[in-house]
């Protein structure tokens, strides 16, 4: 029996003339060959415009059995989910109406082609853009923090990471972890990346600022390469590298042309004299604050978001370290210590301390919303914790 | 950490899905390779139409929000375990009405 007479013989069971369809039908068999081995994963536009470019994309498993999938330049987190569905992969399919024909009126017999069924599946991996967990990068490149190049004996037996070690270590794209080690204030030395001693940078940064004022230059438009040589003229030395690296952190740098960034700068002058005491007096620490700075920096109370807690109930009012960079990454965590420093923040006080769990485009509001409370205190909304106890 | 690459195909295949409710089950129990499936018609107006079995299933096309891509591991050797990206899905059928039973009429 000709295979089309089953065609239209269960066409014609199912009450449908052939003039009422388009033509050719499509036959679905499944492939003679097993092919259960494949894989879906579900893809948002990111992706796809990645994979279809034929960029490579990694997954990343950890020891804790979860995974990640990176691009260039973002992270997600993988999951398999579960249908009860059945999805059937054709591998060649007609399934858009204008590239059909119609029947002539009154048509009598069916024309067919088959397709290949390659497999069913009945689960896809997912995608969820998440922020990658890059705790354990502070870790590794402040392990061994840089003193200057007399004290580099110290670390002879250290290990020390270049950027590969880290790509194999962190779940987190290259991007991502190259923006990191930025934020971290991460220092690339002889192919490692590391961190500063802040000590090391205060004395360095000494010498810079002496030498800039000694040569009765502006902070906001230096020479780079004279700036590198009087600093190591004087005797004292600054590697050239490291001289970069600072003003890369507390600058800007275009070719020869340099200069300090005058918020960066003053909060480089704030952290170093909040090292020095676990509290402070705040009227003090303004004024010495002030007196510390090259002329012509003031002492801004707005400079110091994410870098201390000011207490202005207090009589008098104090101010103390608390740093933003030095916070847990979990999101849990986070919100712990946030809320044992103090027991209600305003939205501009927080916000510092919040930032890096953002995704691009994610609001904090949606992040308080989640793991805080919030309240009317004085007619200001402020936001504290959810746990009672 | 363990690492795996993908990378698409030199060559991309567009391939589709048919979504269907529930699970299939194969006439004669012998597995699924190599056995029909169904009919796919289409009607007039675009409408995807699925004989399987006794049922008349009336479906949709639709683009997907999320498109898939579908991957296949190969192992070069020991260590260079990689996928490689076969096809990306971007349109489904899916059939998600209550299939209609054929009745099959005996000619008197």
């Amino acid at each position: 029996m000709d295979p089309m007479d089953d065609v239209k013989s269960r066409l014609t069971a199912a009450k449908l003339p052939v003039d009422s369809i388009l033509r050719p039908s499509q036959l679905i068999r499944f492939d003679t060959e097993n092919n259960d081995e494949l894989i879906l994963i579900q893809l948002d536009k990111t992706t796809l415009d990645a994979v279809e470019a034929g960029q490579e994309l990694i997954i990343r498993g950890m020891e804790n059995d979860t995974s990640v999938l990176c691009t260039a330049d973002e992270t997600y987190d993988l999951k398999e989910t579960k249908t009860s569905n059945s999805l059937i992969l054709l591998n060649d399919s007609q399934l858009d109406k204008d590239n059909l024909s119609t029947y002539p009126a009154g048509a009598d017999r069916v024309e067919a082609v088959g397709r290949n069924a390659v497999c069913l599946k009945s689960s896809y991996l997912e995608l969820k853009r998440i922020v990658p967990d890059t705790s354990r990068l502070r870790e590794l490149v402040s392990q061994s923090p840089y003193k200057g190049p007399t004290s580099e004996e110290d670390y002879s037996d250290a290990k020390l990471y270049s950027l590969l070690d880290l790509l194999d270590m962190i779940p987190a794209s290259h991007q991502e972890i190259v923006t990191s080690l930025k934020e971290l204030g991460a220092c690339f030395i002889d192919g490692y990346w590391r961190t500063l001693d802040f000590e090391y940078v205060v004395e360095c940064m000494c010498i810079i600022l002496r030498v800039v004022d000694s040569e009765s230059w502006s902070c906001d438009d230096l020479n780079f390469v004279d700036l590198v040589q009087k600093v190591n003229d004087s005797g004292e030395l600054v590697p050239f590298n490291i001289v970069d690296h600072l003003i890369a952190v507390y600058g800007t740098r275009e070719g020869d042309r340099c200069s300090f960034i005058m918020t960066k700068l003053s909060r480089f002058f704030a952290e170093m004299l909040l090292q020095s005491a676990d509290s402070f007096d705040f009227n003090e620490f303004i004024e010495v604050w002030g007196s510390t700075m090259p002329s012509g920096m003031s002492a801004d109370e707005e400079n110091l978001a994410g870098l201390a807690l000011i207490d202005k109930t207090a009589k008098p009012p104090t101010i103390k370290r608390f740093s933003a960079k030095e916070l847990p990454q979990d999101t849990e965590k986070r919100f712990h210590i946030l809320f044992n420093a103090r027991e209600k923040w305003t939205m501009k006080e927080i916000s510092p301390y919040l930032e890096d769990l953002c995704l691009q485009g994610q609001k904090i509001s949606s992040i308080l919303t989640r793991y805080a409370r919030s309240s009317l205190t004085g007619g200001e909304k402020v936001y504290s914790s959810r746990k009672t106890s | 950490m363990v690492q795996f690459k993908i990378i698409r195909c030199d060559v991309l295949g567009e391939w589709a899905i048919v979504e269907l409710q529930g699970e299939l089950k194969s006439r004669y129990n012998n597995g699924i390779n190599g056995n029909l499936i169904g009919d796919l018609h289409f009607s007039k107006t675009g409408e995807p139409i699925m004989i399987i079995g006794h049922h008349v299933l009336y479906g949709q096309v639709k683009k997907l929000e999320k498109p898939f891509a579908v991957m296949k591991k190969t192992k070069k050797d020991e260590e260079n375990t990689k996928f490689d990206i076969q096809a990306i899905i971007k349109t489904k059928l899916i059939f998600s009405s209550r299939p209609k039973p054929i009745i099959l009429q005996v000619p008197t």
